[in-house]
């Protein structure tokens, strides 16, 4: 109806009648202990009715705006902390007409009450329209601190091994369907709180297809706010992230077993997700998620003696990133397997490196650069480093490989980029490569 | 020879207030890489990046003079409407002249005098006068917010290198040299190449000195010549195994001397003799480019084989990199159109587009595009409104630091991105402002430096880089 909704929209202004009212009473009845202002006690009376009149306009107009969309928790407090001040208002006028049967003890301690809930009701009213942090976004750090909530932790899951049905699809369903469509209240026959359920569908159908333009579910979420069918009718609607992430789900391969690693490819979604949902989807370096015990310092220098120049990734990582030292010829690659979980980069480029002494490297399994540039390696060495999982960037740039050793590689799936500009790779063979590796770049020369 | 000489030494102070913390990170560290040991930082933290390093070297491209963002990057069709008219108070807002134009009468505003386009599939706009570097646009990361409080080009230039307009401070490289150490044992961490015989604003080379930092840490500049370093080689009569001799000798009597007196310019100048000694061999052979081949001299240009050209400078910073110098810098002048705008412009486009460009093409080429960074920027802008008469064909502009346009390729930082905006005017910066220590910040976090950390104590308080401001520009940043 046109009148709730319209009217609705003036409870902020009115609500601030009572307020102002009741706390002005509630001074006026602290004054007039004193005797000189004992004549402040007359008013009181008329003060209270104003009260109680404008708290009641105040609460009819409040249980329209209520519909409006306002977060739940908060609007039950507030809604009956609000008809509570009514109610204790109303109390109060009558008791301050009674003046000599009234105890003024009861009276004190009832208006007492009556203040301390317009303070928690009117802050809560605050929140509603301007949002939870409203009062602690401009506050001095000392105070914002106290009230910090604790940032949402960070879930330490493995997006490899999480689905992102059980985690991030399911709750949104679940909190902001789920209070009608659950297996006890069952609206439409719809169901969301299982996958089983909720790809069986309601009355009128499936809710979730092939893709998200033909799902129903998607539809109704989508809708404009006012729109009859618009889902849910009550409470908070899906926000940006969620229908965002809701529709590359449904678009997704697997609805039900897709893991949360396949969302790193996607531009936007890992920092919304971060953001408003606290499950961290970014894709990770290996160097951050692979956990490794430090190398003893004594096979590091055994590694340096052999020629090589070996420093860790950054300060304290276990990790190494491991060069010829320029100059120095390559003897046999040994003692850099000794290293084998350890190093990360490796760069043999620029020396008499050849496919046998190559072979050694297929024990580095945490190898994501590679730089193999102006060595003997050939086709044939690439067989060697066809199973380097983690592999992100190799370098074969003046070498004689061509497009048939290049077969070599479509099991690097981590692969990245790949230099191969002054071999015999043309064109044609690189784009077949790409064809397994998609997210491959060939960089083939200018 | 030896490495050991580099290890910073103990001066008594240092041993009484940190002797435990001090000589435990000495023994630890020797267990390191040994290239490492010349930047063994008591005062700074650890002897390597704090995090993992996105870039293992940065080649910085500075056009010196200012090069007119206005006509290269940030075409304003306001300016080109507005033409002749004064530059409006709003906009200006009492930002201070110089003493070129305080003295004009009016300040006419000239739009862009060359043509535009949108280039690659980043859209990124550049002019007429850059054709090679629209090739790779999309390769780039142009940020166009950037800003500076100097007016004039030293304070300015010193700003950028050391963070402060006045001189004393150490350069960029040099902090770099002393954070990250070298990764080449025969060639200094820092060099710089300056374009031969160009006028313009003059360059000092204290803007890659090592300012209150070991003197082992400044830039040495390469000439282009017979003698690339001055004093390098042996005069006729001395051959490499008496200098060897002369130089161990020197060595055993400067340790004397240390051992007295524990100065640790000592350590640093040993340092740079042995240092001097192995540069007699590496420095000819990096700066030999005859044997490069053909198709290479045709990417650069037709000033490349003239050694001390810029074309020339860009083809050695690409060699300096592969043997794994650290930091190449290289400066080349006469950007400073404060007339004949139009002349001068493109004199200087053709002899940085496409140098500047091949560079970039040949690091990707040769994968060092993924763990090199290259700038190309100058130390401020230019400003819109016209410097002289406006109707003369010889007009200029004066120099302006509220905006000017940078660009960045390679590790990383995001391709194919414009960052900030600025006015229509091309006077103050829209959006997202990068301040010269944002710039400074970002640059050392991209070789995985927190700029705030990198600090030396001088003169009773430490001091980094960036000193109390700068941060990071995260929105650059590739991943």
């Amino acid at each position: 109806m046109n009148v709730e909704l319209f009217f609705g929209r003036f409870h902020p202004i009115v609500v601030h009648f009572p307020i102002g009212l009741l706390v002005l009473g509630f001074l006026m009845q602290i004054v007039a202990r004193k005797q000189s202002m004992q004549f402040l006690r007359k008013s009181l009376p008329f003060i209270l009715l104003i009260s109680s009149i404008s708290a009641l306009i105040s609460v009819v107009f409040g249980w329209w705006i209520a519909e409006q969309g306002y977060p739940s928790d908060t609007l039950f407090w507030h809604r009956w902390g609000g008809v509570s001040v009514l109610t204790g208002s109303t109390l109060l006028w009558i008791g301050s007409k009674k003046s000599s049967e009234f105890s003024a003890k009861y009276f004190n301690g009832l208006y007492s009450i009556v203040v301390m809930l317009v303070l928690v009701t009117g802050h809560l009213g605050g929140n509603l329209t301007h949002g939870n942090d409203y009062l602690l976004e401009h506050a001095p750090r000392f105070v914002s601190n106290w009230f910090e909530e604790d940032a949402m932790p960070l879930e330490p899951i493995h997006p490899d091994s999480a689905t992102i049905y059980e985690k991030l699809i399911s709750p949104i369903l679940i909190q902001k369907c789920g209070s009608c469509h659950d297996p006890q209240q069952n609206k439409g026959g719809l169901d969301v709180t299982s996958f089983a359920s909720l790809s069986e569908g309601g009355d009128g159908g499936e809710v979730i297809a092939q893709n998200a333009s033909s799902s129903e579910l998607f539809r109704r979420v989508t809708l404009p706010p006012d729109h009859s069918k618009f889902m849910p009718p009550q409470g908070e609607p899906l926000s940006y992230s969620e229908i965002l992430l809701l529709q590359w789900w449904l678009n997704s391969d697997d609805l039900q077993e897709g893991r949360l690693s396949a969302l790193e490819n996607s531009s936007m979604l890992p920092e919304l997700i971060l953001r408003d949902m606290g499950v961290d989807v970014r894709r990770k370096a290996l160097y951050e998620t692979l956990e490794l015990a430090e190398l003893d310092p004594m096979l590091i220098d055994e590694i340096q003696k052999s020629g090589f120049a070996v420093r860790p990734l950054y300060d304290d990582s276990p990790f190494l990133d491991v060069s010829l030292v320029q100059g120095h010829s390559l003897k046999d690659l040994t003692t850099v397997n000794k290293a084998s979980e350890h190093i990360t980069w490796l760069d043999l480029g620029h020396s008499e490196l050849d496919n046998e002494r190559l072979a050694v490297t297929a024990a580095l399994t945490n190898l994501t650069r590679l730089e193999l540039q102006k060595t003997q390696v050939n086709d044939d060495g690439l067989k060697h480093i066809s199973q380097l999982a983690y592999l992100e960037s190799l370098n074969l740039y003046g070498t004689e490989v061509s497009d048939q050793g290049l077969m070599n590689l479509s099991s690097l799936k981590s692969l990245k980029r790949l230099y191969v500009w002054d071999t015999k790779v043309t064109r044609a063979g690189a784009e077949k490569l790409q064809e397994h590796l998609p997210n491959l770049e060939v960089i083939l020369g200018y | 020879m030896c490495q050991s000489n580099h290890h910073k030494p103990y001066t008594r102070r240092d041993f009484l207030t940190k002797t435990s913390l001090g000589l435990g990170a000495a023994t630890f560290a020797s267990f390191l890489d040994p290239t490492s040991l010349a930047a063994q930082a008591i005062d700074g933290i650890g002897s390597g990046p704090h995090f993992a390093p996105k870039a293992k070297r940065v080649i910085y491209l500075f056009q010196s003079g200012a090069p007119s963002q206005i006509d290269l990057f940030d075409p304003k069709p306001v300016l080109t409407r507005l033409t002749g008219q004064e530059l409006p108070e709003s906009i200006r807002k009492g930002q201070r002249l110089t003493g070129m134009t305080a003295g004009q009468a009016s300040f006419p505003l000239v739009g862009h005098q060359f043509e535009f386009k949108q280039h690659g599939q980043s859209g990124a706009t550049l002019s007429e006068l850059m054709p090679y570097t629209a090739e790779i646009a999309d390769e780039l990361c142009f940020i166009k917010s950037m800003h500076t409080e100097a007016i004039n080009h030293d304070p300015a230039i010193t700003f950028f290198q050391t963070g402060s307009q006045f001189p004393g401070r150490p350069s960029v490289g040099a902090w770099l040299s002393y954070g990250l150490g070298s990764d080449n044992q025969n060639l200094p961490g820092f060099v710089v190449l300056v374009t031969k015989d160009k006028m313009g604003q003059p360059l000092y080379s204290r803007l890659w000195g090592n300012g209150f930092l070991p003197s082992e840490h400044q830039g040495v500049q390469f000439r282009a010549g017979k003698d690339p370093v001055l004093y390098l080689t042996n005069p006729p009569g001395v051959d490499e195994l008496s200098r060897g001799n002369q130089i161990d000798h020197l060595n055993q009597l400067q340790e004397k001397q240390y051992d007295e007196f524990a100065d640790p310019e000592i350590k640093a100048r040993m340092a740079q003799y042995e240092m001097a000694f192995r540069m007699q061999t590496s420095v000819p052979e990096v700066m030999d480019i005859s044997q490069e081949p053909d198709y290479i001299y045709d990417m650069y240009g037709p000033d490349v084989k003239k050694p001390g050209t810029f074309a020339a400078n860009c083809l050695l910073a690409r060699r300096l990199a592969e043997k794994g110098v650290k930091f190449i810098q290289l400066f080349h002048q006469g950007w400073d159109q404060h007339g004949a705008l139009r002349q001068n412009l493109p004199k200087q486009t053709l002899e940085t587009d496409q140098p500047s460009a091949a560079l970039i093409k040949d690091l990707k080429q040769r994968g060092m595009l993924e763990d090199t960074l290259v700038i190309w920027g100058g130390e401020f802008g230019r400003t819109s409104y016209s410097q002289g008469n406006i109707n003369s064909e010889y007009f200029g502009r004066d120099h302006h630091g509220n905006c000017f346009t940078i660009f960045m390729a390679g590790a990383g930082v995001k391709k194919g991105m414009t960052y900030g905006q600025t006015d229509e005017f091309s006077y103050n910066v829209a959006e997202n402002p990068v301040h010269i220590h944002d710039f400074n910040a970002t640059l050392l976090h991209l070789l995985g430096i927190d700029h705030e950390r990198l600090t030396y104590k001088f003169q009773g308080r430490r001091y980094r880089l960036t000193d109390v401001h700068g941060n990071v520009v995260k929105d650059i940043l590739d991943a």
